[in-house]
């Protein structure tokens, strides 16, 4: 009883492992729509964009900025004014997957974890111009 | 033919491990990150959605079908998804089922995530809010 209590208390402080919010408060607008409803678009380029975090003992300690692919779509749209036809993942790749369970022994001491974003950077077509 | 086996085995298992605990975030085409300007006749409802996605063999093989668009169900028609958060998480739920009984069951056989879907779901109209 008393072992199995010592393991609860021990993991409650990893009870954040690996997590990873995808969230936006900003002023671009990022939709998963082809074209926001009542606006013109015009493609500027497609993205694809990749972020790693590293994480100490089982994903309990996150160093860096915490991962997030909205906020990742909305920096690849600097300068312009929305992200459309976005999609999000997160999850780890063969890379993440060699770092967590070699040197880092199965993710026992460290790890790393993954954001990807994808979608076209477009401007608004101002009322009254043709596309 | 037995070296081109385990070349063929060493691939699967390194094109499996690619996939390992990822979550592609399917969503609807009218889901936004962020607000869009607000219309008069329309009615904004905070939601919140969250269920739990397991794998088997330390994340490689998904077992739980459900993709985050399945969180966003409607109930009567939905303009569009405002102001959305989208959530990977390792809570303490999936702690204790994961390492607990993996003390007895070995850490590789069942490994949960709780995906989570935050939002305002817009419908037309201007009912209580």
């Amino acid at each position: 009883m008393r072992k199995a209590l010592s393991i609860l208390l021990a993991i409650v402080p990893l009870a954040g492992c690996f997590t990873v919010r995808h969230a936006y408060d900003g002023d671009k607008l990022l939709t998963t729509d082809p074209s926001p409803p009542g606006r013109a678009v015009k493609l500027v380029r497609h993205f694809e964009a990749h972020d790693r975090q590293f994480f100490w003992i089982h994903g309990g300690f996150p160093v860096g900025e915490s991962l997030n692919a909205a906020a990742l779509a909305a920096k690849e749209a600097d300068g312009h004014d929305a992200v459309v036809n976005l999609k999000i993942a997160d999850g780890q790749n063969i890379t993440d997957l060699l770092i967590s369970h070699v040197p880092c022994v199965l993710t026992l001491i460290c790890g790393t974890w993954s954001a990807w974003a994808e979608g076209d950077v477009v401007d608004y077509v101002p009322v009254g111009v043709s596309r | 033919m037995t070296r081109t086996l385990h070349v063929a085995l060493a691939c699967f298992l390194a094109l499996a491990a690619t996939a390992c605990f990822s979550v592609d975030h399917k969503l609807p085409p009218h889901a936004y990150f962020g607000t869009l300007p607000a219309s008069g006749s329309e009615t904004h409802v905070r939601f919140e959605r969250s269920a739990m996605k397991n794998w088997l063999l330390a994340g490689l093989v998904p077992w739980s079908s459900f993709s985050s668009d399945d969180l966003l169900a409607e109930n009567g028609p939905v303009l569009r998804y405002e102001n959305l958060e989208v959530d990977t998480e390792f809570n303490a739920i999936d702690t204790i089922l994961w390492i607990v009984p993996g003390q007895f069951y070995g850490y590789y056989v069942w490994a949960p995530r709780h995906i989570t879907v935050k939002g305002d779901e817009v419908r037309s109209g201007t009912a209580a809010r």
